[in-house]
C-alpha cells in the first residue's frame, strides 16, 4: 500500500525519462569510454595475459598454444616449446584470427579483443538492468551507465575482465529467460554457451559449473516446473564438455612438450 | 601445498563486496589525503559490510513476496538463490586454497586478491541498484539506504578525483600510452629490432618480485625466447646462431649480493661489456650484448 502511495521527486522522474530516451546512447557511451581509457593503457600485458597473448606467434604456426624458451645455456639459441597449460587456451584462441585481421599485429589484435569482451561487458550488464526494470527503477538504471561513463565499471582488467563478461551475460540470459518465462533448449544454449566461454577463459570459473543447474535445478522445484531442470542440464552439460575438452586439450599438448624434452635427451 | 593450516593467511582477506562501488579508491586515497592506513581498512570492511546486509534484506523480501505467491514467476528468487550459491562457493574454495598452500614471497593469496572474487560484483551491482529504487519508508530500509548512500558518497568522491588527476595528467602531459605500447623504446621494440637483424633475440630475467613477468609477456608478445633453463654460479653462454642476450634485472640489482641469478649476469655484464637499455619505461632494468657463435 505504501509503495502504491509513493511518488517520486521531479528528478528522478526526469531522469526515468532520460534513461528511456537515451539508454542506448549511454551504452554506447558507456563502451566507447572504456575502451579508450584501454587505449591509452594499451591491451593488457601482466603474467597471464602477456603469455597467453605470446603463445599465439606458436599457434599461428601450427605447433600448439606454446611459448618459446631454451633451457640450454651451452646453446640459447636452441629453441623449445614451453607449452601454456597454467590457463586454458581460449585467449589465444580468439587472438588467432584477429591477428590475420591484423596483419600479424599483435597489439592491435590484442586491442581488438579487449574491446570485444569490453562491449560485451557492457551491453551483458544493460541486459541484466533491463531484465530487472521492475525492481530498479529508469533513474537508478542511468546513474549506474552514468557513473560508469565518468568513472570506470568494476571490470577487473586482462583475461579476467574477459570471463567476468561472459558470466555476467550467463546471469543476464538467465534472467531473461526467467522473467519471459521460457524454459526452452535455445535459451539452455545460450546460457550454456555464455557458460562455457568464461569456463574456457579462466579455471577460476570451473567451481561455477555447479551454481547454475543448482539454480534452475531448485528454481523447478520451488516453480514445480520440471522443465527449468532441462535448461540446468543443457548448461551443465556445454559446462562439463567445456571443462573436458581443455583438458584434453592440455593434456595432448603436456604430452608435444614431454615427447620433445624426451627426443632432445 | 604443506600439510599445515596456514591461518595467517585469512588476515589478507579482502573486503571484495566493496570493490563492485569502486572502494578499491578508499585504499589509494586515504593515506595520500594524511589518514591512517588502518582507516582504510576499516572503511573498506565497513562498505563491504553494508553490501552484505544490503543483499540479505533483498533476499528475505525475495523469499516472502515468493511464499505470498508460489504459483508466479519469480526471478528474483532465482537471483538471490544463485548469489547466495556464488558468494559461498567463492569464499569457501579460496578460503581452503588460502588455508591449505603457502604464500608467494610477496604475500600474494588467493583471499588477499580481488580478482578472485569477480563474480560476486555482478549480484553487488545490482543490489544496489534495487535497494536505491525501493520506495519503502520500513525504517530498516531507511537505514540500510541511508548507509548505502554514505558508501557511495566515499567511493565515487574518491573515484572521481581518480578520474581528474588521469585528465590533469593528460591535459598536462597529452595522452601518453602506457602499459604495451605501441611506442618505440619499450623491450619488445628492441626484442624486435634484433630480429629484424637476423638475430635470435634471448632474455634472461632474475625472477624476484612481480616485474619479471612484464619482461616474459614483452617477449612473448614478439615471440622471442626466454631463458628457464638451470642456474649454475659459474655458468657460462655460448649460442650456434648470432644471438642478442637481454637481461633482465631489478632496478636495485647492483645492492643484491646474494641472488643467484643477479650475481650471475652481474657477471655477463662485465665479461661482455653489456649496455644498458636507455629508456625508464622498460619497467626494469634491461642490459644487452650480442654473443657470436664460438665467442
Amino acid at each position: 500500500m505504501e509503495e502504491q502511495t509513493y511518488r517520486p521527486p521531479a528528478w528522478q522522474t526526469r531522469l526515468n525519462t532520460l534513461w528511456e530516451r537515451g539508454k542506448w546512447g549511454l551504452l554506447a557511451l558507456a563502451i566507447a569510454s572504456q575502451c579508450f581509457y584501454a587505449f591509452i593503457d594499451g591491451p593488457a600485458y601482466q603474467h597471464d595475459v602477456g603469455q597467453q597473448n605470446g603463445a599465439v606467434w606458436n599457434l599461428l604456426e601450427g605447433r600448439g598454444v606454446a611459448l618459446n624458451v631454451s633451457y640450454d645455456a651451452n646453446d640459447i639459441s636452441t629453441v623449445a616449446l614451453y607449452p601454456v597449460t597454467w590457463w586454458p587456451p581460449m585467449k589465444t584462441f580468439l587472438l588467432a584470427p584477429l591477428m590475420t585481421l591484423t596483419n600479424n599485429d599483435i597489439w592491435w589484435a590484442a586491442m581488438l579483443l579487449e574491446w570485444a569482451f569490453l562491449a560485451v561487458y557492457f551491453v551483458a550488464f544493460f541486459a541484466l538492468l533491463q531484465a530487472f526494470s521492475r525492481v530498479i527503477a529508469g533513474w537508478v538504471r542511468f546513474a549506474i551507465f552514468a557513473v560508469w561513463v565518468l568513472l570506470s565499471a568494476p571490470t577487473g582488467g586482462d583475461t579476467n575482465m574477459m570471463s567476468l563478461a561472459c558470466f555476467i551475460l550467463t546471469i543476464a540470459l538467465s534472467q531473461w529467460s526467467l522473467r519471459l518465462d521460457r524454459p526452452t533448449l535455445g535459451w539452455g544454449l545460450a546460457i550454456g554457451g555464455a557458460m562455457a566461454m568464461a569456463m574456457a577463459l579462466r579455471y577460476a570459473y570451473y567451481p561455477y559449473i555447479a551454481i547454475l543447474p543448482l539454480a534452475f535445478f531448485a528454481y523447478g522445484v520451488l516453480m514445480k516446473r520440471k522443465a527449468w531442470w532441462l535448461v540446468g542440464g543443457i548448461v551443465a552439460g556445454m559446462g562439463l564438455l567445456t571443462v573436458l575438452g581443455v583438458l584434453l586439450y592440455n593434456y595432448a599438448q603436456s604430452g608435444v612438450f614431454l615427447a620433445q624434452v624426451q627426443s632432445e635427451t | 601445498m604443506t600439510g599445515q593450516i596456514n591461518w595467517q593467511h585469512l588476515q589478507r582477506f579482502y573486503p571484495f563486496a566493496g570493490e563492485a562501488i569502486g572502494a578499491n579508491n578508499v585504499d589509494y586515497w586515504l593515506p595520500r589525503l594524511g589518514l591512517p592506513l588502518i582507516l582504510a581498512h576499516i572503511t573498506q570492511w565497513a562498505i563491504t559490510l553494508v553490501l552484505f546486509a544490503v543483499q540479505v534484506r533483498l533476499s528475505v523480501l525475495a523469499w516472502q513476496t515468493y511464499r505470498k505467491d508460489p504459483q508466479s514467476p519469480h526471478p528474483e528468487a532465482f537471483f538471490w538463490g544463485s548469489n547466495f550459491l556464488v558468494h559461498g562457493l567463492t569464499i569457501a574454495i579460496l578460503s581452503y586454497m588460502s588455508l591449505r598452500y603457502v604464500a608467494e614471497v610477496n604475500g600474494w593469496t588467493q583471499v588477499g586478491d580481488p580478482r578472485y572474487f569477480a563474480p560476486t560484483w555482478v549480484f553487488t551491482v545490482i543490489a544496489v541498484g534495487m535497494m536505491l529504487s525501493r520506495t519503502s519508508q520500513a525504517a530498516v530500509d531507511r537505514v540500510l539506504r541511508g548507509a548505502l548512500l554514505v558508501c557511495l558518497v566515499v567511493t565515487l568522491g574518491l573515484g572521481t578525483l581518480n578520474r581528474l588527476g588521469n585528465w590533469r595528467t593528460y591535459a598536462r602531459e597529452g595522452i601518453a600510452m602506457g602499459g604495451l605500447s605501441k611506442q618505440e623504446n619499450t623491450l619488445r621494440f628492441f626484442m624486435k629490432q634484433a630480429q629484424d637483424e637476423g638475430l635470435v633475440a634471448v632474455v634472461f630475467v632474475a625472477r624476484l618480485s612481480d616485474y619479471p613477468t612484464y619482461t616474459f609477456a614483452e617477449a612473448g608478445m614478439v615471440n622471442a625466447v626466454a631463458y628457464r633453463g638451470e642456474w649454475q654460479p659459474d655458468m657460462t653462454l655460448a649460442t650456434s646462431k648470432p644471438t642478442r642476450v637481454f637481461l633482465a634485472l631489478p632496478s636495485d640489482f647492483e645492492m643484491n649480493t646474494t641472488n643467484l641469478q643477479i650475481q650471475v649476469m652481474k657477471g655477463w655484464i662485465a665479461q661482455y661489456d653489456a649496455q644498458a637499455l636507455p629508456d625508464e619505461r622498460l619497467q626494469t632494468t634491461v642490459y644487452v650484448f650480442d654473443l657470436l657463435p664460438n665467442s
